[in-house]
């Protein structure tokens, strides 16, 4: 008898439910009312893309500072979006609550055979309850319920307000799916469930092609990460016969431990990581992502779908754990991503593809830590992540939202997301300016904030992996895992350079120095309503105080402070790191001078940007000079996108339309099968008809011959 | 005697086939047809010299069958005969789906024509 | 008597007349001399009959075929007053008949081919005070009662079907 049977956690169905009730009324509402009474252009009502403006060339000052209309049942969506999630964040703390504190063996419940094939392969529709899957749904319900509530102060006046919440709830239902899934095939459809939203959301204001572009290139490259996904699935199961995670956990230890076929599995789902957490070589769709509403942004393409390579990552450290050669690979891959992208953060201008940037290269420091087998340090840092990344974007929406309506009152055409045309904030927004401070503070792994913690935490155990464990015994692409781990190390210390340095680079243009914006505008800059400022400063606090569920061991700490949240994951993980790290509990080498290390380049970052960078020397967006030398490779992404679009976009599509459709589509298909079936029967009913003369003799003649056939064939017997 | 009976009747089977495919007179042919049912009745009474009187009991239901076919067989030449007012089967052509002077030969829905018309043929439901 | 020579002879010279009656009667353009001849190849028919101890069949024959169906036909080609000869161009060409003439001839081929088996001895005749009908009504009522309900049935559906086609229409 599990110890969770008959308690509260029986309600688990529950919780993907209750956002998809409030998916269904908010989809009924935005289907049935269909509110146009907007602008043509939706995003000219917001202005998030600076391409938006063009609606506003010819000023239409008819009603233009008078309140939009809103869209009809306003206030039902307005209750009914937050509350699902809040009922569900309080079911989810009502089942956090009812774990016992150690729990061996996962809660699993199970509600009906969904994909029943044969014998052999019964995948039911089972929800998992263990450590990891609900700390997993208190962050996503959490972090959720604040940025529904700031969407609610965001996106009120939007024509879309319905179906925004109608995604964003569907969204929650399909993440939760992701984190409760007790099968491989049912976290699939939270992922695949995920990748749609997501699309969805992306291209929410779809009236502008740009969007609805960005839109396609994600649910595309994500594509390519599924196909992995799915061979990673298939490989599993026709080698360990299930594909529940306690049932591959129970059996991958038949097969042979760091085999070419446990690393194809790992390396099959790595590619899927890669493209949902966007990391090298998929990450090109998370900076477009940005073309969505922003708290679209904090939630799904910061806080938590992106998380969900890293959570995948942790879920299989069974199989990951015996896989050295494809740990390598994830450590390597994220730390990779993680310095590429700070690069090319530290020339954007755009203030929501910075933090974009940003958080592909937190995600790579995610990979470093479930890569090297530090699960927990990974996951830390997810959390941690989510909270002062989500405050980031949401400040950053603060700042668009009130510039944009600086800029709407003057009839501006500027880019309202663009730092040069920033600049001086810090007096109109005085909560906002602090609140990204402390995000950044943290971002940039200064001591007691949030982000501190889990950084050197993964930092700490890449130093570890190195001097011992099985990582390190191994030789990747033939070059020692010691050796590869070191490099790994300081990759990630110049990633967390580049950190505070971009991070810092983004506060001082935003809320330093003089405003650029335009001395009409001035007038109209003001602080954020309290709607979109009471899940910022709720974020705030968490982003300040979220290390201390893992405090680490060098602080002496009183027991009980230190650790909790290895203590808690460790039935999840626990065995997994253990057998990467030879079976002891890991030790840091020189802990104290390392966290030590890590500081001073985060300061060394902070202090460079403030002297290096001059704000004030800063022009506006419309008087800059193009950017030259390898800024503007930087500035450009390092034209990975041209690369991408060269190599494979246009040869594909080449393909695709001079062979495959106008080949096999429209020659082979359409002209030889279809249209050449049809003319076939046509010539073979034309050669009947003409046989039918209508003539009687004819048919006796036919008869005749027919008879003289078989009479033949009867004497020829 | 039964060889001798069943060469006669593979003769006039024969000779009614030639009949068939010569003439084009409807009423020749339907004799040639009841020429033919008579040669394969000679078969049956000479089978049934072997095995039993069966053989005489088919002839019976043959003739029968035969009796109903010549009233409904001439009851429709004598209607062809009233419409085309011929009952030379080169000229009827009824089952190709038209007929042979129709106006708009090669379709299969032929366009309505006023009655009287001297085109109207009537081979389809538009011109009845 | 049955084995005799004059049995013999005259169920060849029935046999032959109705062959060379038959023959006859598919090259007559008249259409009423055609008739005719082919009642002469029916009442030869008739004679084969009687002749192989079918003695009821034969004067079934005389009186169905001989006498009412070929009248039927006899009356429709007076009714349509098809019987001069050049009323209609009936016989098909030259080519056509030495084609159908071949195909005649083959089909002829196949079945004396076909027909070159052994056959069975023959059944003993029936006893002189024996009823001619006995030996068919026992099979006809009792194992193929049902065909013969269903032809009774067949010949009401001629009757009606006749009647309704050669009715003319108002």
């Amino acid at each position: 008898m599990h110890p969770l049977a008959g308690s509260i956690a029986e309600l688990v169905w529950l919780l993907p439910i209750l956002p998809l009730i409030g998916f269904v009324i908010n989809g009924a509402i935005s289907l049935f009312t269909s509110f146009h009474a907007g602008p043509a252009d939706p995003s000219a009502a917001h202005g998030e893309h600076d391409v938006a403006h063009a609606g506003h060339e010819a000023p239409d000052t008819h009603d233009e500072h008078a309140a939009p209309k809103r869209a009809p049942l306003h206030a039902i969506v307005t209750i009914v979006g937050p509350l699902v999630l809040l009922l569900a964040f309080g079911l989810g703390v009502a089942i956090f609550v009812a774990m016992p504190s150690h729990m061996a063996t996962p809660f699993v419940k199970t509600f009906f055979a969904w994909m029943p094939v044969g014998t052999d392969l019964p995948i039911h529709w089972a929800f998992q309850v263990d450590q990891l899957s609900v700390m997993m749904v208190l962050f996503v319900t959490g972090v959720s319920a604040l940025i529904h509530i700031f969407s609610v102060g965001y996106m009120g006046d939007d024509p879309g307000y319905a179906r925004y919440f109608a995604f964003l709830n569907l969204f929650v239902a399909f993440m939760l799916v992701l984190v409760l899934g007790a099968s491989y095939p049912v976290m699939f459809v939270g992922w695949e469930g995920v990748g749609l939203v997501s699309y969805l959301l992306i291209g929410f204001w779809f009236n502008d092609k740009a969007n609805a572009d960005a839109g396609t290139k994600a649910f595309i490259v994500n594509r390519i990460g599924d196909f992995g996904f799915l061979i990673a699935m298939f490989l599993i199961w026709s080698n360990v016969g299930t594909l529940d995670f306690s049932g591959v956990a129970a059996g991958v230890g038949s097969l042979p431990a760091g085999g070419p076929l446990l690393t194809t599995i790992c390396l099959f789902m790595l590619l899927a990581c890669t493209g949902k957490s966007a990391q090298i070589p998929l990450y090109v769709w998370l900076p477009d992502a940005m073309a969505g509403p922003t708290p679209v942004s904090a939630l799904i393409h910061a806080a938590t779908m992106v998380t969900a390579g890293v959570y995948l990552v942790a879920r299989s450290s069974f199989l990951f754990s015996l896989s050295p050669v494809a740990c390598l690979t994830v450590a390597v891959i994220g730390a990779v991503t993680a310095l590429f992208a700070a690069t090319i953060g530290l020339k954007q201008w755009d203030i929501k593809k910075l933090l974009a940037y940003s958080t592909v290269s937190k995600i790579g420091y995610m990979f470093i830590g479930v890569g090297v087998g530090a699960y927990v340090a990974g996951l830390f840092h997810v959390i941690t992540h989510s909270f002062f990344k989500a405050l980031l974007f949401l400040g950053a929406g603060s700042v668009i939202f009130g510039m944009h309506a600086a800029y709407h009152h003057t009839h501006s055409t500027e880019d309202a997301q663009d730092m040069r045309n920033m600049g001086g904030l810090r007096a109109y927004m005085p909560l906002t300016f602090v609140m990204m401070w402390i995000a950044t503070l943290a971002i940039s792994g200064i001591p007691i904030f949030a982000g501190f913690f889990s950084k050197d935490e993964i930092l700490g155990s890449v130093i570890a992996r190195a001097a011992d464990s099985t990582l390190a015994d191994v030789h990747w692409l033939g070059i020692p895992g010691s050796a590869v781990l070191y490099a790994v190390y300081v990759l990630a210390l110049a990633g967390a350079f580049l950190t505070a340095l971009y991070m810092t680079r983004m506060m001082l243009y935003t809320f330093h120095g003089p405003n650029r914006t335009g001395v009409e505008e001035q007038a109209h800059l003001h602080e954020a309503p309290p709607l979109l400022t009471f899940p910022v400063v709720v974020l705030g606090v968490l982003s300040v105080l979220g290390g201390i569920i893992n405090l680490p061991a060098f602080l002496h700490l009183p027991a009980g402070w230190t650790g909790a949240l290895d203590q808690w994951l460790a039935p999840v993980v626990g065995d997994a790191t253990l057998h990467v790290t030879h079976g002891v509990a890991a030790e840091t080498p020189h802990e104290v001078a390392l966290v030590g290390l890590a500081i001073v380049v985060a300061i060394a970052g902070i202090v460079t940007a403030f002297v290096k960078l001059k704000p004030a020397a800063l022009v506006p967006k419309r008087d800059a000079q193009p950017a030259t030398g390898f800024e503007r490779v930087l500035e450009n992404k390092y034209y990975v996108d041209e690369l991408y679009d060269r190599t494979v976009v246009t040869p594909v599509v080449a393909v695709s339309r001079s062979f495959l459709w106008k080949g096999i589509d429209a020659g082979l298909i359409d002209g030889v099968l279809v249209n050449g079936s049809a003319w076939f029967m046509r010539g073979l009913a034309r050669s009947g008809s003409w046989l039918q003369t209508g003539q009687v003799g004819a048919y006796a003649w036919a008869i005749v011959i027919g008879v003289l056939a078989v009479l033949g064939a009867f004497t020829l017997r | 005697m039964v060889p001798e009976a069943l060469f006669f009747s593979a003769i006039l089977f024969v000779i009614g086939v030639v009949g068939v495919l010569t003439r084009r007179n409807a009423i020749i042919i339907f004799m040639c047809v009841e020429l033919m049912l008579n040669a394969v009745n000679l078969s049956f009474i000479g089978f049934s010299r072997l095995y039993g009187a069966s053989g005489q009991v088919f002839v019976i239901f043959v003739m029968s069958v035969a009796a109903a076919e010549a009233a409904v067989g001439l009851a429709i030449i004598i209607a062809i005969f009233r419409h085309h007012e011929t009952v030379d089967l080169k000229n009827i052509n009824l089952l190709k789906g038209w007929c042979s002077n129709c106006p708009w030969p090669n379709r299969v829905e032929c366009i309505r024509l006023p009655a009287p018309s001297p085109s109207w043929c009537g081979c389809c439901r538009y011109c009845r | 008597m049955p084995n005799g020579f004059v049995y013999e002879f005259l169920f060849y010279l029935f046999g032959l007349t109705a062959i060379v009656s038959a023959a006859i009667f598919v090259t007559r353009r008249n259409a009423v001399a055609a008739a005719l001849w082919l009642v002469n190849t029916m009442f030869c028919l008739a004679a084969l009959y009687i002749m192989m101890d079918a003695q009821f069949v034969g004067a079934i024959q005389v009186l169905v075929y001989a006498g009412a169906i070929m009248v039927v036909f006899l009356f429709v080609v007076m009714l349509l007053n098809l019987g001069l000869p050049p009323s209609v161009a009936d016989i098909k060409s030259k080519g056509a008949r030495i084609i159908a003439l071949v195909a005649g001839l083959a089909m002829l081929a196949e079945l004396l081919v076909l027909a070159r088996q052994k056959l069975p001895a023959e059944l003993p005749w029936l006893p002189r005070e024996t009823s001619v009908t006995t030996p068919i009504t026992e099979p006809l009522f009792r194992t193929y009662l049902l065909p013969f309900e269903i032809t009774s049935v067949l010949l009401l559906v001629a009757i009606v079907g006749a009647v309704v086609l050669a009715k003319r229409r108002s």
